[in-house]
């Protein structure tokens, strides 16, 4: 197997004029940046519009020859200010006051740094929750979150009655978050 | 009548971030949303999981990316290749713009000037001019006219 080639050699291919690097950049980070963008905004609806964002100001960046030290703080670092315009832009009021997004403050790059780590951590935890649910279970929240079923059209398509669907549904929602969260005292 | 408890609702909140809140319940939910901050904050936290979720699955969301880099590319080699043309083009319009104005006015001009007093500079053969100056009836400097 292909070892896979690191940010710096993708980014030196982009450089080249090599599309292909920029895209395997994108799909590496993806989901990072997306759980990056979505803890700043709170806005899940945003997230790909900011994404696609982020990531094209970044692409025009290389093809200008900005060479970054650390790409991954770099990206985010694009991520943080893309968010802090779109807030700065809707001025905040859409949001209850509840509900109020972080505001966007100057970021060092230990923070961004930090804030990648904590993404991929919460990627992989994800990714092994899932892993470790049983299997019709996960098909039941495939079905629901990769092909955008209704829990109506679930329970058609599995023979099962609407209510056990949307409990197996509540339960297996409240193990992931409890799984998801953050040890006591961790406050970040 | 807003009867639920903070129990009540936090058992619903993940159904509700999924859409797929019992809509019966929903008006009291809704309500009971409005005025408890620790409930509407474990709501933001449901629908952030359940956006992770989304995220896990969406796989078409990078080559959705990339169509749309694509696309952002074809339009800056478009707008590469269109520019020069397109300043090249203008260039000419507004030179030939220019040029039919000087047409259009300066024949308007001179037949101002000749029927109305003649120019000063014109009049007594100006230091520096190069017209002399016209006499009347003195014929045209053209041999051949009549």
């Amino acid at each position: 197997m292909q070892p896979l080639a690191s940010d710096a050699e993708l980014v030196d291919q982009t450089l080249r004029g090599v599309t292909d690097a920029f895209h395997q950049l994108t799909v590496r980070y993806y989901r990072p940046v997306g759980g990056f963008i979505l803890k700043r905004v709170g806005r899940p609806d945003l997230v790909e519009d900011l994404l696609q964002e982020t990531f094209l100001e970044a692409l025009a960046a290389l093809k200008a020859g900005k060479r970054p030290h650390a790409f991954s703080s770099w990206l985010f670092g694009i991520a943080h200010n893309r968010c802090g315009k779109w807030l700065r832009r809707k001025h905040l009021v859409l949001f209850a006051p509840q509900q109020m997004p972080e505001p966007a403050v100057a970021i060092t790059e230990q923070e961004l740094h930090d804030e990648l780590e904590e993404q991929q951590a919460l990627m992989t935890a994800l990714d092994k929750h899932l892993q470790d649910l049983p299997e019709d279970t996960r098909q039941l929240l495939e079905m629901k979150h990769r092909e955008g079923k209704t829990c109506e059209q679930i329970a058609a398509a599995t023979g099962r009655p609407v209510g056990t669907v949307k409990s197996l549904l509540a339960r297996t929602y409240k193990l992931l978050r409890t799984a998801l969260q953050p040890p006591p005292g961790d406050l970040s | 009548m807003n009867d639920m408890t903070c129990q009540d609702v936090q058992a619903q909140l993940d159904l509700l971030a999924a859409d797929e809140c019992d809509p019966v319940l929903r008006p009291a939910i809704d309500a009971h949303l409005q005025q408890c901050t620790a409930c509407t904050a474990s709501y933001a936290e449901s629908r952030r999981m359940l956006a992770m979720l989304s995220l896990h699955w969406d796989a078409a969301g990078p080559l959705r990316l990339r169509q749309r880099l694509n696309q952002e590319a074809q339009r800056s080699r478009r707008r590469q290749g269109v520019l020069p043309f397109v300043r090249r083009a203008m260039a000419v319009a507004a030179l030939l713009i220019v040029s039919a104005g000087l047409l259009f006015v300066l024949p308007k001009r001179a037949a101002d000037t000749g029927s109305l007093e003649p120019a000063p500079a014109l009049q007594g053969g100006a230091k520096g001019s190069r017209c002399p100056p016209h006499e009347p009836g003195a014929g045209h400097d053209n041999p051949a006219a009549p």
